[in-house]
């Protein structure tokens, strides 16, 4: 069976250019989804991933004041950006996709607002809430409408108060006194708390945690390259190969040994020229304890992941019997278990049971590995689960291939 | 008459050919089951990022009243009640919860004081400085906003307005408490405003990535049409049909997995909560279905082999993913965009050009497929 091992391997290295053209673009579409994916969580004041464009009557004084606090005093100022123009500049902004969102600020709001009367505002979005942060603009909404009213009830319940209790003229002046004491406490919200960031001491940072979701999916979506190579259309091979010694499980463990090193071969290939010969460790922290020494005992890590994914893959190629189906198969499973899993959305996203689901999932326990192996921590427990639906999954292929070489056509 | 029957009885025939494809079934039936799932999941309590609550002093009745109301009404942040500072602190140094928010004791007294000397109160923990996590403090601010809105006012009034010290604190807070608003500051709107923005807001963020993973699977069943008509022009199916003929052939062929598949996600968009109205969902689904058409027989014009089509097939899926708005809109990427017939229908849902962009992308779609078939026929 040695010899139907090293044939297997021939079969692959022949095709082993396409294939790594293949991976190559994989690799360059998830590096530039992972790029998207860290970028909408940076917080620095030049990565402000919300920008809002104020439109309407900011002739007023007041209000083009209350835009430059906005813009340059408040703690917002971080994640948003407000920049003022008109609601046709706006719109193309909006459609373009340079906007998250404008709003648009009715004539007469202003001298409303100082008899008592807060007009509606008109906030336009999109519908490509896809961002995290655009989600969060219901959230942020509130509160400000949340906060003016609450203002509003000090200034006009004074107001009324005066109106009352007193015979004095200048009730209005003493009301905008008021609101400018108000304006004062918006602005400086946030220092009623501290906020102290601790670090992230034991787990994946958030990027690093994307990172390793990637990565998951990456090693997923392998499997389609190598789809044309190991579905069978018909079972004749595998009877003559048992005619001849070859039984089920040698016939399996000879392509999936095969398989499995061109998969590993490839993944060793990107971590290495990711994780040895770029400098990533600003943007990904939790990577900045490797060198270029430490990614071959890191890879021997990674095998226990690989092995899962891969045998995984491999049943998929034995229970499809043409190549459309097995590519569909493939790409479908990869798509599916790479979503549960927390490959596309953080798992933290999901309700616990969805979380408690995705720990059993092969993909689940491979990205949860390959996320021990990059922050350091090693769990036995989990390799040894991972061994076990191993070996149950290997077992259904043989199983699944004696049927093939026994059964009815 | 007889021409129409005979388009009829090519429709059912190949309808009864595709469905007898279990991968056109595979992907039938994912659609459903990935909307029924995605819906059943995000009625649980879930959350972008998760707070740890946790109070000095558990008897403080103004922190378990804020406690309460920051805990109410939910879609993006999950609270976890911790018993102490300690245990919250805990918890996000072991990577459990995002952050946490802890309350000191007598929380009135401490916020009155606040709106005098701006000396903070509440205590924040976080494992990493995060954009949701900042944003994600605008709700604590809005809470506690009302608190020291009042106090202000209070303040305010005994300091500013001697006229009022014959009026009582609690008759202060009544003309306080008597201006009422009515509802919301903003009013949310799509460019489009005939659309109501209601069931956005309703609509979970488990959801969002639904309509374009559905846009995808149409793209996905486009392109298995366009592998299973290259395996049949290999076998000399339609050697009996002319030259003239074999676009529109060619044309029906992909098109009807591609509606079928198209009707799936008809029902599965109504069934998540996603529709926006009959008569603009099939505008949308009717020009999609043409574009994605036009698309898959173009690229199986320039594969040329079945071996060609299926290896890009998975890495084009990769590519309509990425590039198109389904999980992130990298706007980076604007100029390519537009190639992808997926961007241009999750972009018309809301936006009127974008179907204008969708009848313009067809028509010059189909004229390309059709110089293209005339130059690789000759050559």
């Amino acid at each position: 069976m040695r010899k139907y091992f090293y044939l297997q391997l021939k079969r692959l290295i022949k095709i082993l250019p396409p294939l790594l053209i293949a991976c190559l673009v994989i690799s360059l579409a998830l590096g530039v989804f992972l790029g998207g994916m860290i970028e909408n969580d940076k917080n620095d004041a030049k990565n402000q991933k919300f920008k809002i464009a104020v439109v309407g009557s900011t002739e007023d004084s007041y209000l083009n004041m209350g835009v430059k606090a906005l813009e340059t005093l408040d703690s917002t100022r971080f994640a948003v950006e407000i920049e003022q123009t008109d609601e046709v500049t706006a719109r193309k902004n909006l459609e373009s996709g340079k906007l998250a969102a404008y709003v648009v600020i009715p004539k007469g709001f202003a001298e409303a607002a100082y008899r008592g009367d807060i007009m509606k505002i008109k906030y336009y979005t999109t519908d490509s809430a896809v961002g995290v942060v655009s989600i969060f603009k219901d959230e942020v909404t509130k509160t400000i409408s949340d906060i003016l009213v609450d203002s509003q009830k000090g200034v006009y319940g004074f107001g009324d108060a005066l109106q009352e209790n007193t015979s004095i003229s200048n009730i209005g002046d003493r009301m905008t006194a008021l609101s400018l004491e108000y304006v004062s406490l918006i602005l400086k919200r946030s220092e009623i708390y501290t906020v102290s960031v601790l670090g992230v001491s034991s787990g994946l940072s958030t990027a690093g945690y994307f990172l390793c979701g990637i990565l998951t999916l990456f090693i997923l979506l392998l499997g389609i390259v190598a789809t044309g190579v190991f579905i069978k259309k018909d079972n004749s091979l595998c009877r003559v190969i048992s005619a001849k010694g070859g039984n089920a499980l040698w016939q399996v463990a000879s392509e999936y040994l095969a398989y499995f090193l061109l998969i590993f071969l490839i993944v060793s290939l990107v971590l290495t020229v990711i994780l040895g010969f770029t400098d990533l460790s600003d943007v990904i922290p939790d990577i900045s304890w490797l060198v270029l020494a430490d990614i071959p005992l890191l890879l021997i890590k990674l095998i226990p992941a690989v092995a899962l994914i891969t045998a995984l893959q491999f049943l998929l190629f034995e229970i499809s019997s043409s190549l459309v189906s097995g590519v569909l198969l493939q790409f479908l499973t990869a798509v599916a278990l790479g979503y549960i899993s927390g490959c596309f959305y953080p798992i933290y996203f999901f309700p616990e049971s969805v979380q408690k689901f995705s720990q059993l999932l092969p993909s689940g326990i491979a990205r949860v590995h390959i996320s021990n192996c990059i922050s350091n921590a090693f769990d036995n427990k989990l390799v040894l689960a991972g061994a076990v639906y191993f070996a149950v999954i290997m077992l259904i292929t043989v199983i699944v291939r004696r049927y093939r070489i026994v059964g009815k056509e | 008459m007889g021409k129409i029957k005979k388009l009829f009885l090519w429709y059912f025939l190949l309808n009864k050919r595709f469905l007898k494809k279990v991968g056109l079934w595979a992907i039938l039936l994912i659609i459903p089951l990935l909307t029924v799932a995605l819906n059943i999941v995000s009625l649980e309590d879930n959350g972008i990022i998760s707070v740890a609550l946790a109070a000095e002093n558990k008897n403080d009745a103004l922190v378990s009243e804020i406690i309460d109301e920051i805990r109410q009404d939910n879609r993006l942040m999950r609270f976890v009640v911790a018993s102490t500072p300690a245990e919250a602190e805990n918890l996000v140094k072991d990577g459990r919860v995002d952050a946490a928010w802890i309350f000191p004791d007598n929380l009135a007294q401490k916020l009155n004081n606040f709106v005098n000397d701006k000396q903070s109160v509440i205590r924040i923990l976080e494992r990493e400085e995060t954009v949701p996590l900042m944003l994600s403090r605008e709700k604590l601010s809005g809470v506690i906003y009302k608190n020291c809105s009042s106090s202000l006012y209070i303040k305010y009034v005994r300091e500013n307005a001697l006229e009022l010290n014959s009026v009582s604190d609690e008759r202060l807070m009544e003309y306080y408490n008597d201006i009422k608003s009515d509802g919301d500051l903003f009013e949310f709107s799509y460019t489009n405003e005939a659309h109501s923005t209601k069931d956005a807001r309703e609509t979970g963020y488990l959801l969002t990535p639904v309509r374009g993973l559905m846009a995808i699977m149409l793209v996905l069943s486009g392109l298995a049409a366009a592998m299973f008509y290259t395996a049949d022009d290999k076998n000399g199916t339609f050697a009996w049909i002319s030259q003239k003929a074999k676009p529109f052939v060619a044309g029906a062929f992909h098109l009807i997995p591609i509606s079928i598949t198209a009707l799936a996600m008809l029902i599965s968009l109504y069934l998540s909560g996603l529709w926006i109205g009959f008569l603009r969902e099939l505008l949308l689904a009717f020009l999609y279905v043409i574009c994605i058409t036009v698309f898959c027989m173009t690229v199986r014009l320039i594969c040329g082999s079945g071996k060609i089509l299926g290896a890009i097939t998975p890495i084009m899926m990769l590519l309509f993913i990425v590039i198109c708005p389904v999980f992130l809109d990298i706007k980076v990427l604007r100029p390519i965009q537009s190639l992808f017939p997926t961007f241009h229908y999750l972009s018309a849902v809301h936006n009127n050009k974008f179907i204008a962009f969708m009848a313009v992308y067809a028509v010059i779609g189909s004229v390309v497929y059709f110089l293209l078939s005339k130059i690789l026929h000759k050559a």
